[in-house]
């Protein structure tokens, strides 16, 4: 008795990992922006740009996007590594981009959806964007830059719901400690599920 | 279509119009296998699978498996000009060929786009897609035959077919058996190969009879497909072999 439960328990394990896949990413480099992913709307889980002449890109072991939704504030944290891309993320050049967008409310991923085509101007005072690496958090002084989500998709498997996939591009131009920088030929195409979306209420 | 009826006719009644000044008609019947080796398109509806290790990838067909073979049998008269040595054939021809992708690895399916309708998209998980297509032809063959008067007789031969399509079949294998009902309309996102496409090979063998050879057994290779026989796949070359019962008339 005791086995067909153990055995119950990995049939049903199993089935919950089915699109395993879907949460894994897909890296096809732009060859006309040698080092960063190619523009996709497939949920490939990826995003890049450059960091004035370096990379900031997305890895194999870190979750890419995290949405967290908390008083009247949706952030989208950017988990990546600064500069080369390889297998394993080192803590040396983890990297992470926070862009917050005020008066946006999602109670589940699926809400999501009301960002189809929506553009946020950075520069406005009420958006913020936030870097932070191994020495620290670095809050940008904007002077331009916007971050667009052109498509949102809500996405069905074999007729069920599994997430929505968010595909945009970014650029902007900040002061980040002290320095000046610019944020360039920024994209990213992105699944959410109930596995990358926070909601604290 | 009765352009293709007419073409066909004419040129395999063509080794009948030879002068009959030849030496020898030989009428042939052929069945041969080519298995032809192939890469997967880029298709625009299937998403790419992760790399096993995570390493950059530029190209997503290492994780889908591509398979071609090409089946046939053939009726043809051959003759032979003053010079016996070098013979030349035409006839008909019925080729069956089937291309097939399937996943590569674990999970065994891939994910086919199967339909966008404003901000909704759906996926099928797929197992695999197959096509099957079915080719009324006429063979061209030239045969070279550097000895004779022996029991085992080596053979050399070039040829091209023109091969018109006259049927096709796409079929899919789906992870979840419900999704059997939406065959059709993947079918639809699969496509058709083009109406007509020519291919062509090298061949050797053995020729078995001393004065009239009765049999042939060949290898042939390389085969050339083109991209127009499957919308499905890239061929690129193959290998085959052909069996031949020949009977003078």
């Amino acid at each position: 008795m005791r086995y067909i439960y153990i055995l119950a328990i990995s049939f049903v394990l199993l089935g919950c990992d089915s699109d395993y896949e879907l949460k894994q990413s897909v890296f096809i480099e732009d060859e006309a922006s040698p080092g960063l992913p190619e523009y996709s709307e497939w949920g490939y889980n990826t995003f890049g740009a450059y960091y004035g002449r370096e990379t900031f890109v997305s890895n194999d072991t870190d979750v890419p996007l995290n949405v967290i939704h908390e008083n009247d504030v949706t952030s989208f944290e950017f988990n990546g590594i600064l500069g080369k891309r390889y297998y394993n993320s080192s803590q040396d050049n983890a990297f992470t981009m926070t862009v917050t967008y005020q008066g946006f409310n999602p109670e589940t991923f699926e809400d999501l959806m009301d960002l189809h085509d929506v553009v946020i101007d950075l520069k406005a005072a009420e958006h913020t964007v936030v870097f932070s690496n191994t020495f620290g958090s670095y809050q940008a002084e904007i002077l331009s830059g916007q971050f667009q989500i052109k498509r949102a998709q809500y996405l069905l498997v074999d007729k069920q719901p599994t997430q929505v996939i968010l595909s945009g591009v970014f650029r902007m131009q900040a002061v980040v400690n002290g320095q000046a920088i610019t944020i360039s030929d920024g994209r990213f195409d992105i699944g959410v599920s109930a596995d990358n979306f926070f909601n604290y209420l | 279509m009765t352009y293709r009826i007419l073409l066909i006719t004419v040129i395999s009644m063509f080794p009948f119009c030879v002068s009959a000044q030849e030496r020898q008609k030989n009428i042939l019947f052929e069945v041969g296998l080519d298995v032809i080796h192939c890469e997967t398109p880029e298709n625009h509806y299937i998403r790419a699978s992760p790399e096993p290790y995570g390493s950059y990838t530029d190209d997503f067909s290492h994780t889908i498996k591509s398979q071609m073979s090409r089946s046939h049998a053939a009726v043809k008269v051959e003759f032979f000009p003053k010079w016996e040595k070098l013979g030349f054939a035409s006839g008909l021809r019925y080729t069956y060929l089937s291309s097939r992708i399937e996943k590569d690895g674990s999970p065994d399916f891939f994910y086919l786009l199967f339909r966008q309708t404003g901000t909704t998209t759906e996926y099928l998980r797929v197992k695999e897609l197959e096509q099957r297509s079915s080719y009324i032809g006429v063979p061209l063959e030239v045969r070279y035959k550097p000895f004779s008067q022996k029991r085992f007789n080596m053979f050399f031969g070039v040829g091209a077919d023109l091969n018109f399509r006259v049927a096709t079949k796409n079929k899919s294998t789906f992870n979840d058996p419900a999704m059997n009902e939406f065959e059709h309309e993947v079918s639809g996102i699969v496509g058709k190969p083009d109406a007509f496409y020519v291919s062509g090979y090298g061949r050797a063998g053995v020729a078995i009879g001393r004065e009239n050879p009765w049999l042939t057994v060949g290898l042939t290779l390389p085969v050339f497909v083109p991209d127009a026989s499957s919308s499905l796949v890239k061929p690129r070359f193959g290998a085959g072999f052909n069996v031949l019962i020949i009977k003078p008339i």
